[in-house]
């Protein structure tokens, strides 16, 4: 499901960073989450793209009822921030702006390559997601925070687990 | 429905909604069809510049013409001197947007820091995160947690019975 979605946005030359608990697995969280967290830029070209990709995936809104009005086009996503959306390939949440980090262009500053097979992608680097974390401070992310916080610490090796 | 609540779907702050309430005389009930009718308020207000009492009328007016299914109202104002012309299936389409992440991810910011100290290993160790797991996944390349990630996801859909009513 992550694969194939990052594949198909690769392929579609999309520009995105990969934040929220796809770049947490990245960076060993061992939590579980099934959706795909996207920071997308809103350039124009970028957003026409994605919305052709999101339009063949069916892209509707999650967790409300069937048939309200949802018009899925670049003016969507020029007046919406966020989109939380289910799609034949899963659940995808967009924004054009990381809380605590910025938009497009900070993320990407704020992000690293990594490469799965032939796949490329950029996820956020740990701090930037701790710095997310503590700017959206949701009960369900002050445990992620906690998480991460130890995933700092573990990976500079201040302690053995 | 909480005041943070109502005013994430009307898209406004909290004190926007307060305001819009005293000004248009009503209690502060947060209902969904409230928050659908002061969405398409602020869009009339904002635009034209009519009072809010006028703009919360037309916005009425549209979303009644709206469930006729017509996508696009024009709507004469009380003096048929001017006409306003409401793309109300987009003003509505931005609002499920709204709802949507209201229903997802919307909740309110915690405050203060978890017990535990300055040690964010006791922290985590206290809050019952198993800290070895992490360890195990620091053995694995990225793409190799990325991929265990999509079979547990995989796993997941293929346990979860259906929910009819959530798509």
């Amino acid at each position: 499901m992550f694969e194939a979605i990052l594949a198909a946005l690769a392929a579609h030359a999309i520009r995105f960073v990969v934040i929220g608990g796809v770049a947490a697995t990245v960076h060993g969280s061992a939590r579980f989450t099934n959706d795909i967290d996207l920071c997308y830029d809103t350039a124009t070209d970028n957003i026409e793209r994605l919305v052709i990709l999101l339009t063949e995936w069916q892209a509707y809104l999650r967790g409300v009822e069937l048939g309200l009005p949802f018009i899925m086009d670049a003016r969507t996503f020029r007046t919406t921030p966020v989109m939380t959306l289910t799609t034949t390939m899963g659940a995808i949440d967009l924004l054009d702006q990381v809380p605590g980090v910025g938009d497009y262009a900070k993320a990407f500053a704020a992000s690293e390559r990594v490469q799965i097979g032939s796949i490329e992608f950029r996820a956020l680097t740990l701090e930037a997601l701790i710095a997310s974390k503590q700017a959206v401070r949701r009960k369900k992310d002050v445990e992620h925070l906690i998480e991460l916080e130890a995933i700092l610490a573990l990976r500079d090796g201040k302690r053995d687990a | 429905m909480t005041l943070a609540e109502f005013a994430h779907l009307v898209g406004v702050d909290r004190k926007w909604v307060l305001n819009a309430l005293s000004a248009l005389d009503l209690p502060a009930t947060y209902s969904l069809a409230l928050a659908r009718r002061l969405a398409v308020t602020r869009a009339i207000h904002e635009a034209t510049g009519m009072s809010l009492s006028r703009s919360f009328a037309l916005a009425e007016r549209g979303l009644r013409a709206h469930a006729r299914n017509d996508a696009l109202v024009v709507l004469p104002t009380d003096d048929d001197s001017v006409n306003v012309t409401l793309d109300i299936h987009r003003l509505l389409s931005s609002f499920s947007v709204r709802l949507s992440v209201l229903r997802t991810t919307f909740a309110p910011r915690q405050r203060g820091r978890p017990a535990g100290g300055r040690d964010p290993l006791q922290v985590a160790a206290n809050w019952g995160i198993d800290l070895t797991l992490i360890a195990h996944n620091f053995t694995k390349t990225a793409a190799e947690r990325v991929r265990q990630l999509d079979a547990m996801a995989a796993f997941a859909r293929g346990v979860r019975r259906p929910f009819p009513s959530v798509r």
